[in-house]
């Protein structure tokens, strides 16, 4: 006899749900991508590892890259669910749409943190690898600290709020395309126009507050005026945000 | 199993359900009052947009009535749906299951969320006809039978007391229809119940004891089977032996409503009654060379009430 999933059960479901998608999937080729990549860059680009802002650089962008990916593999696999049916069998499954929701989102969000812990472990590889190539000496202690100890949280908090607020998006809109396409307007467009014509209304550009939290500087975003600290609760308030509009709003809906 | 004997596996009320397709309202389910008692198997039959799927649909729990209460073994849709489902298994629509993982795999992310463990997988998948080959290999690569059958092993998953399939030999071959009948008896034979949707009557004919001809998203009747068909007439082409029209005169002074063509007649016949157009015209030494329904029973029942 079935028994009542508890919302753990549901989340351990939605992780091997994540774990599917073919980018997820090949997270040992992602490693050796970010390690070789990373390691090339360093290599080719002469970056000096000692020289904190050019670390800093390297790393910001790559969690920007991560923040947009990361978005992208949520909203694809929650768009998924219903585009295959998953979602209709899982609830005629379980029963607690709400609950069915809420573990997509933590799902997808877990799933994502972990891609970015590979993805910055790669990249911290890559720096070592390609310090070593470059200079014929092992990297420093400081500079391995830098890229590993204070980087990677940034990466995969911000890779896990990406992850669970494409997963949201896609259950707000029931649209992959329109939740990238939202992410794109807001990146592309309402950035740069809020910034000038209402700069007071930037803290509610929530991309950029996740890119704030994941290179820990907001210096070249539209809310350059915040501070990382402040920016990043709310990267983790607006997500949170989101994604309980989103579970009140299609749970209260009919299954596609 | 996991039913409460005691109350009906499945109890619909003046169910009503409408949605939006491309700008209009289309009234899906109009009216619609039924039950299905525990240990039951009950056909639902129609043609394509007869409402069937969207009836199994609010039954699943995957769409929320506009007016009227359904209850699975006695709890409210949709305020219940968590106890409901412990109870259920269901196929509706097409089986939801992620591609990337093997057959083995799906059943085994569910099993487990359901506190359920492995050992079921195997059995389940055994019994599902699955072959063993295919286990560890992706759905995504499933022929549309091999992912029917491993919808159906979804639907098992648990023993419930209570299973609703939506055209499940869809995609199955000739053997796997069997196999699915078998299972279908032996789950009936323990004791559960079965809401089985087609729009072929025969196919549903040797497993259900009942059926609701569901039309236009009304039930157009209900009753055992053997029951409708006995009392339905159908229209029949009689080819006599001897003049047409002397035939047609004959039938007529009996009491019969002939419609006369050049070559053959046609009536609305029971069974019983073909039986009987036979003996009146024999009595007056007319043989018949042919006397058989030129008409589908269920378009018959689908048709006799909007006359």
């Amino acid at each position: 006899m079935k028994h009542r999933p508890s919302l753990a059960a549901l989340v351990a479901a939605e992780w091997t749900r994540v774990r599917c998608r073919p980018v997820v999937g090949r997270l040992p080729l992602l490693l050796g991508a970010a390690t070789g990549g990373s390691a090339a860059l360093l290599f080719a680009g002469g970056i000096d590892l000692h020289a904190a802002q050019q670390l800093d650089a390297v790393s910001g962008t790559v969690a920007m890259a991560l923040v947009v990916l990361s978005f992208g593999i949520g909203a694809a696999t929650v768009q998924d669910t219903f585009t295959s049916g998953t979602a209709a069998t899982d609830h005629a499954l379980v029963g607690r749409r709400r609950a069915e929701l809420v573990a997509q989102q933590v799902g997808a969000a877990a799933w994502l943190a972990v891609l970015g812990l590979a993805v910055q472990l790669g990249l911290a590889t890559g720096f070592v690898l390609g310090h070593a190539a470059q200079r014929g000496a092992a990297i420093s202690a400081g500079a391995w600290q830098h890229a590993v100890v204070l980087a990677m949280p940034r990466t995969v908090a911000a890779a896990a709020l990406a992850g669970g607020l494409g997963a949201s998006t896609v259950q707000l809109t029931r649209s992959a395309p329109a939740a990238l396409g939202a992410l794109a307007t807001c990146l592309l467009v309402l950035d740069g126009l809020v910034a000038t014509l209402a700069p007071a209304a930037v803290g509610l550009i929530l991309p950029d507050h996740l890119f704030a939290l994941g290179k820990g500087s907001t210096t070249g975003l539209a809310a350059a005026d915040w501070s990382v600290t402040s920016s990043s609760v709310a990267a983790v308030l607006g997500v949170v945000a989101v994604a309980g509009v989103a579970a009140l709003v299609e749970g209260a809906r009919d299954l596609p | 199993m996991n039913g409460r004997s005691d109350r009906p596996a499945i109890a619909v009320s003046h169910l009503t359900k409408s949605h939006r397709r491309r700008g209009a309202v289309v009234h899906a389910l109009q009216d619609v009052s039924f039950s299905v008692a525990a240990g039951e198997a009950v056909a639902l039959v129609g043609p394509n947009g007869a409402g069937k799927s969207s009836l199994l649909r609010v039954l699943a729990g995957l769409s929320t009535p506009d007016h009227g209460s359904v209850e699975i073994a006695g709890h409210g849709l949709p305020q219940q749906a968590a106890q409901a489902v412990l109870g259920l298994g269901c196929l509706v629509d097409r089986p939801g299951l992620l591609g990337g993982l093997s057959g083995h795999a799906n059943l085994e992310v569910i099993a487990r969320r359901h506190g359920l463990g492995g050992r079921p997988v195997t059995t389940l998948l055994e019994r599902c006809g699955l072959d063993r080959s295919a286990w560890g290999r992706p759905v995504s690569g499933y022929s549309l039978g091999m992912r029917q059958r491993l919808g159906l092993a979804v639907a098992l998953l648990g023993s419930p007391s209570t299973l609703l399939l939506d055209e499940p030999t869809t995609g199955i071959d000739v053997a796997g229809t069997g196999w699915l009948r078998s299972v279908l008896e032996e789950h009936v034979a323990g004791g559960g119940s079965l809401l089985l949707a087609s729009h072929h009557l025969e196919e549903v004919e040797r497993v259900c004891g009942s059926t609701i001809v569901l039309a236009e998203g009304r039930v157009r009747s209900t009753g055992s089977l053997a029951a409708i068909r006995a009392a339905t007439r159908l229209a029949h082409e009689l080819h006599p032996t001897g003049a047409v029209e002397a035939a047609a005169a004959i039938l007529r002074a009996a009491g019969w409503l002939v419609r006369a063509h050049p070559t053959h007649l046609e009536l609305d016949l029971t069974p019983s009654e073909a039986g009987a157009v036979s003996l009146v015209l024999a009595a007056h030494g007319i043989g018949t060379t042919r006397l058989a329904s030129s008409e589908a029973l269920l378009s018959r029942l689908i048709a006799t009430d909007e006359r």
